[in-house]
């Protein structure tokens, strides 16, 4: 089974985000034990500001990733925002409109919002 | 003497339509004599952010409205401390700001104004 996550709220406006971090630990001392498992985080709209390099929640991140916890940012959000390539942080991917709905409709079995 | 007002812009600059309607307020107020500033401070630290494309959201960029505020008279401030928060360096943000300020600055500022419009 796996688990997509998509986050849009900036982390610095809502606290929810942050709980789902929390809640992402969680799921993978979970899923440790069972490797069949899977989760990623998207961040799209007000959320694409957690991917950029040097940010208060950049440790949080990177502990994700180490969890295998994939990563991915939304680029035209992105770059809406002024965020280039060259300053995410290295652990994300950039998707665009197509590889999201790719995400949502194969690769990901179950999604969830975080509003 | 001219009224001080100070609009507060902590929202982030796309999604909503609070960070427009601040730059109107400024524009709008500042032909009217006032002595107007804007404080950038939490998510509205984005609104300063350089290179800002947001034509794949079919939206204009906000960056560019930033200069003609300049025009109108208005001081333009961001807090250090929520760039630093967001890992934005002085380099990345556009050249347009009076001061970045520390917290202490920014109460000093708040409380010297007539008038606060938070957006």
């Amino acid at each position: 089974m796996s688990n997509l996550f998509i986050i849009n709220s900036s982390p610095f406006s809502r606290k929810d985000v942050e709980e789902c971090f929390t809640r992402c630990f969680d799921l993978m001392a979970m899923e440790a034990m069972r490797e069949e498992e899977r989760t990623g985080l998207i961040f799209i709209q007000n959320a694409v500001v957690a991917a950029k390099r040097g940010n208060a929640f950049e440790r949080e991140l990177f502990t994700l990733h180490r969890l295998n916890v994939m990563l991915y940012v939304l680029k035209p959000d992105a770059r809406a925002r002024g965020i280039t390539s060259e300053q995410l942080i290295p652990v994300f991917r950039e998707v665009d409109m197509e590889e999201f709905v790719e995400l949502i409709m194969e690769e990901f079995d179950k999604v969830a919002t975080w509003t | 003497m001219a009224k001080k007002v100070l609009i507060l812009v902590r929202k982030g600059p796309y999604g909503t339509v609070h960070t427009t309607d601040a730059f109107r307020s400024i524009s709008g107020l500042s032909v009217f004599g006032l002595q107007v500033s804007a404080l950038f401070s939490d998510d509205g630290v984005y609104t300063l952010m350089k290179n800002q494309e947001p034509s794949g959201i079919l939206m204009g960029p906000l960056d560019k409205g930033l200069k003609p505020l300049k025009d109108f008279g208005a001081k333009i401030y961001v807090t250090r401390e929520c760039l630093q928060m967001r890992g934005i360096s002085e380099e990345e943000i556009e050249d347009v700001c009076d001061r970045i300020i520390e917290r202490s600055d920014a109460v000093t500022l708040l409380r010297d104004s007539d008038v606060v419009i938070p957006y």
